[in-house]
């Protein structure tokens, strides 16, 4: 076996890890930049690059949590679970990585309608499924008794 | 965007707006709008209606997977163990570091540090080839397995798998039989519920088989391709029985995992445009919008894999 394979054999313990230097980066940078400020932007905000690193610990945790959740088994709530941490997870991205945060609340009101429209999308093709035959392709035998029955 | 920027005079730029934070000289300024800050706002929210079309676009084969994935479950039952969860799990990792990098080059923009912006963005260009390189050894694996989407789906190679198993499985039953016992029926017990507890099946000369012990030789025993054919290891069926629908699977996560890598690429571009601007010395504090843009669009695709990742590769 080689040395890939044993690595990723253990993805759950290396995620984990990942985690963890994340974090240790983001204490390191904490002391490092301890007292310094940013300079005042020219233009938009500046994200310190504590909090960044903060966020990405985050993340990693959270990616830890999805696929350590996905080896046992909960029945239907394993998607509600996998989907409710994906949405933190985009959430943190957005306000963060992407400066929602501290943008006009214009651009926000896009990204949240996107996916709103996306849910009515969805939600109304959903409504919808389970309302026909499963199969459309119908046996000729069916056909056959069914127009011309046998007595 | 910079270019139109750069053919302005200063003289021009300061022109009779008179803004209130004395940037109104910047080179960088175009003449229609008021500050930098307002040239910046408009940028950045032309890319998110941008970034809304890129959700709905996405949207499209996301409704694909949910209309499917209500009406055969067992469908994505069976196909998602074709599918490395490994490799996925690293992928999100490669993603969401790049995705700090980011962010990082954009801060570094901000403060006009070229070296360090120029930094950041290869350490994300090169996790954006890293991301590739794990697809291209995804997808290589699949399509040596016959595994193509839609119509070119190769049925004959699972069906040869399945035959194979099938065998494999008789042999391993009839090499665990003690045959110096008189004979009894053999059951193999397969369980039927998960966390349901398995029951030995009892062998011939009462010596009991589980299907996992049988697995396991399988496993062994599953032998490796020998020419450059279409192959799939018998070991690495799926255990439940297969759908009659299959290649739909493939379709679905081609189509997903296929649109999501070509926007990587396409980032990946725009890493290489970025970079060539930062040397000519077209982004500084008062004007870094291409970064900042090009950001935005390297966090949606790390936010459309958030959502692809747990959908495709962990949902059973």
């Amino acid at each position: 076996m080689s040395i890939v394979e044993k690595l990723l054999n253990n993805v759950d313990w290396l995620i984990l890890s990942a985690a963890f230097l994340s974090l240790l980066a983001t204490l390191v940078a904490g002391k490092m930049n301890k007292g310094t400020k940013d300079p005042h932007p020219v233009v938009g905000h500046m994200t310190p690059t504590v909090l960044m690193l903060t966020i990405l610990t985050a993340l990693l945790f959270l990616t830890w949590v999805t696929v350590g959740v996905s080896y046992i088994d909960l029945g239907s709530l394993n998607i509600i679970v996998a989907m409710g941490v994906a949405t933190i997870k985009a959430t943190l991205v957005s306000l963060y990585f992407m400066h929602l945060r501290w943008d006009r609340p214009f651009n926000a009101i896009i990204l949240v309608g996107s996916f709103l429209f996306l849910g009515i999308f969805l939600g109304f093709a959903l409504l919808d499924t389970g309302e026909y035959k499963e199969y459309l392709i119908v046996d000729p035998t069916i056909l056959e008794t069914q127009f011309n029955p046998s007595d | 965007m910079s270019g139109d920027a750069h053919q302005e005079k200063p003289e021009e730029a300061a022109g009779e707006h008179g803004d209130g934070h004395g940037h109104g000289h910047s080179p960088h300024l175009a003449h229609h709008f008021d500050s930098l800050q307002q040239q910046f706002e408009a940028g950045k929210l032309g890319m998110w209606l941008f970034l809304a079309t890129e959700v709905l676009l996405f949207g499209g084969l996301f409704c694909f997977y949910a209309v499917y994935k209500a009406n055969h479950p067992e469908l994505f039952e069976w196909g998602h163990q074709f599918l490395d969860k490994r490799w996925g799990a690293t992928n999100t990792m490669v993603l969401l570091f790049s995705s700090l990098t980011m962010a990082l080059a954009v801060r570094e923009a901000q403060l006009g540090r070229k070296n360090r912006i120029l930094f950041f963005l290869s350490i994300t260009f090169i996790c954006g080839l890293g991301f590739m390189g794990i697809k291209y050894i995804e997808y290589s694996k699949k399509f040596h397995e016959g595994l193509f989407p839609g119509k070119s789906f190769s049925y004959a190679t699972v069906t040869t798998a399945e035959t194979e198993r099938d065998l494999l499985e008789l042999n391993v039953v009839a090499q665990k039989t003690d045959i110096s016992r008189p004979l009894a029926e053999v059951v193999l017990i397969e369980p039927k519920a998960k966390g349901q507890v398995k029951t030995p099946a009892i062998a011939p000369g009462g010596r009991a088989i589980n299907q996992d012990e049988i697995d396991v030789e399988i496993e062994k025993q599953s032998g490796h391709p020998e020419g450059d054919g279409l192959y799939i290891p018998p070991a690495e069926l799926p255990k439940s029985a297969r759908p009659p629908n299959a290649h739909v699977f493939f379709s679905i996560y081609f189509c997903l995992t296929g649109l999501h890598g070509i926007h990587v690429l396409i980032g990946m571009a725009v890493m290489v445009w970025l970079m060539v601007l930062v040397v000519k010395g077209r982004i500084g504090p008062e004007f870094f919008t291409p970064v900042d843009l090009g950001g935005l669009y390297w966090h949606l695709v790390d936010l459309i894999w958030i959502y692809l990742f747990p959908l495709l590769y962990l949902v059973e």
